[in-house]
């Protein structure tokens, strides 16, 4: 053995041993982006993502790309890499998704808040303001 | 002419090139669309309420444009514009969110504000019809008082005996008539003034009846027609003096009535005399029935 590396230390020893930890993490599965963007979807299942057309949209869009991520994890370097995307582009859509339901809930919110006022106004003959009703539906449907 | 055909072989290559620069340079349409939401974030509600994250799409829209630059066409480039399209809708998003509780805070605002109106214009329709019940009391008070005086001023004239049911003023047939006659003394009138002024303050819409009554003496038939003719005498001339002629009736009682012993001078006396009877219940009889009533 000696002769094989008679100049190289301990710490050349060291180095070789760096590098092929290195090797080894670049080609490493991306457990952890999935750990992140399955956290993501679930957080976004829970809030009723589904129930809002836009956010159920992009919740599929992550449950989609985690399961093709899923399909790439074990392969080569390339397709490591590509699994890795599409776990990041899971976690946004995820996000996007829970935005879209919180928007969604505070604009019906909004809405209901309105009507009460309108229908006050209306007992008392102070009926003067359904446009604001009108302006609240629709909004942030049109991304 | 051979250096001339190499470069007539070469041009179509050239031209290859080019265009193949010119294609490959062309931005993914991922990129696109995130540099158009990226616009739309940095100029509407996301840069007045999510600022941070309309920075976040920024960064990830310049690391998109640089993979471009670097690589067109490229997955990354493709993968970035992905990341910064959704950045920009997750701006965009979360702004949306903001105006909505803002406008449900606005409501909440308003909602306080009509309730705060109504209650107020209750508090002060209930303050002007307390103050309007209390001037009317006031008043009814006043009136009654009035009216009470006036009929406490006629006992120096006349006879008055009140209770909750009716007032009866009885005058004297002595101090009003002739005996055997239908006309009024001037005496009379001015007590009959009095009588009329204290009348008027019982208000108007109390009803009121003139009985006149006479003593034994003569034929009923007489004794009847005579009261009658006194007792019209002087509902006219309380009406002269502004008592509603709606409001009062004349009634002939003739001799069937009679307050005292007809056997003696003084009864006889008090038997002949006219009784204004005031309604206090409200439109029922004022008096017993059985002669003419006149109007």
């Amino acid at each position: 053995m000696n002769h094989l590396f008679p100049s190289y230390g301990l710490g050349s020893g060291l180095g070789v041993l760096a590098f092929a930890a290195l090797l080894v993490g670049c080609a490493s599965a991306p457990t952890k982006q999935l750990g992140e963007s399955q956290a993501a979807y679930r957080a976004a299942d829970e809030v009723g993502a589904g129930n809002h057309p836009e956010a159920a949209y992009h919740l599929k869009l992550a449950e989609d790309q985690i399961a093709a991520a899923k399909e790439l994890m074990d392969g080569n370097r390339r397709e490591k890499r590509m699994a890795k995307r599409h776990l990041q582009r899971a976690e946004l859509d995820a996000e996007l998704a829970i935005a879209y339901t919180r928007t969604a809930g505070a604009e019906e919110r909004a809405k209901a808040a309105w009507h009460e006022v309108n229908e006050l106004k209306k007992q008392s003959g102070m009926d003067d303001s359904r446009v604001r009703e009108g302006m609240i539906e629709g909004e942030g449907q049109n991304r | 002419m051979q250096r001339f055909n190499i470069i007539r072989s070469l041009a179509p290559v050239g031209l290859a090139l080019v265009l193949g620069a010119c294609a490959s340079s062309r931005p993914s349409a991922m990129l696109v669309e995130a540099r158009e939401a990226y616009d739309e974030a940095r100029t509407g509600p996301a840069n007045k309420y999510a600022p941070d994250l309309v920075y976040e799409a920024r960064t990830k829209r310049e690391d998109a444009e640089r993979a471009h630059q670097r690589d067109p066409g490229s997955d990354t480039e493709e993968h970035l514009a992905y990341l910064a399209h959704r950045r920009a809708l997750l701006a965009m998003a979360s702004a949306d969110e903001r105006v909505a509780h803002e406008e449900s805070a606005e409501a909440r605002k308003q909602f306080e504000t009509v309730l705060v109106t109504q209650r107020d214009e209750a508090m002060s329709s209930r303050s002007r019809f307390q103050d309007q019940f209390e001037q009317e009391r006031m008043a009814r008070e006043k009136a009654e008082e009035n009216a009470r005086k006036a009929m406490a001023s006629l006992a120096e004239i006349a006879n008055v005996k009140a209770d909750e049911q009716r007032i009866t003023i009885t005058l004297s047939g002595e101090v009003l008539f002739k005996t055997g006659s239908a006309t009024l003394l001037p005496i009379a009138q001015s007590r009959l003034d009095r009588v009329a002024e204290a009348l008027k303050s019982q208000g108007e819409d109390k009803s009121m009846v003139v009985n006149g009554h006479t003593d034994a003496r003569g034929s009923d038939e007489f004794n009847r027609k005579l009261s009658q003719r006194r007792a019209e005498a002087v509902r006219s001339y309380l009406v002269s003096r502004g008592v509603r002629e709606a409001q009062i009736r004349a009634v002939g009682k003739g001799e069937v009535e009679p307050v005292a012993d007809n056997k003696t001078a003084e009864g006889r006396a008090n038997n002949r005399r006219v009784e204004i009877i005031v309604d206090n219940a409200g439109g029922s009889e004022t008096g017993p029935s059985g002669s003419t009533p006149s109007r």
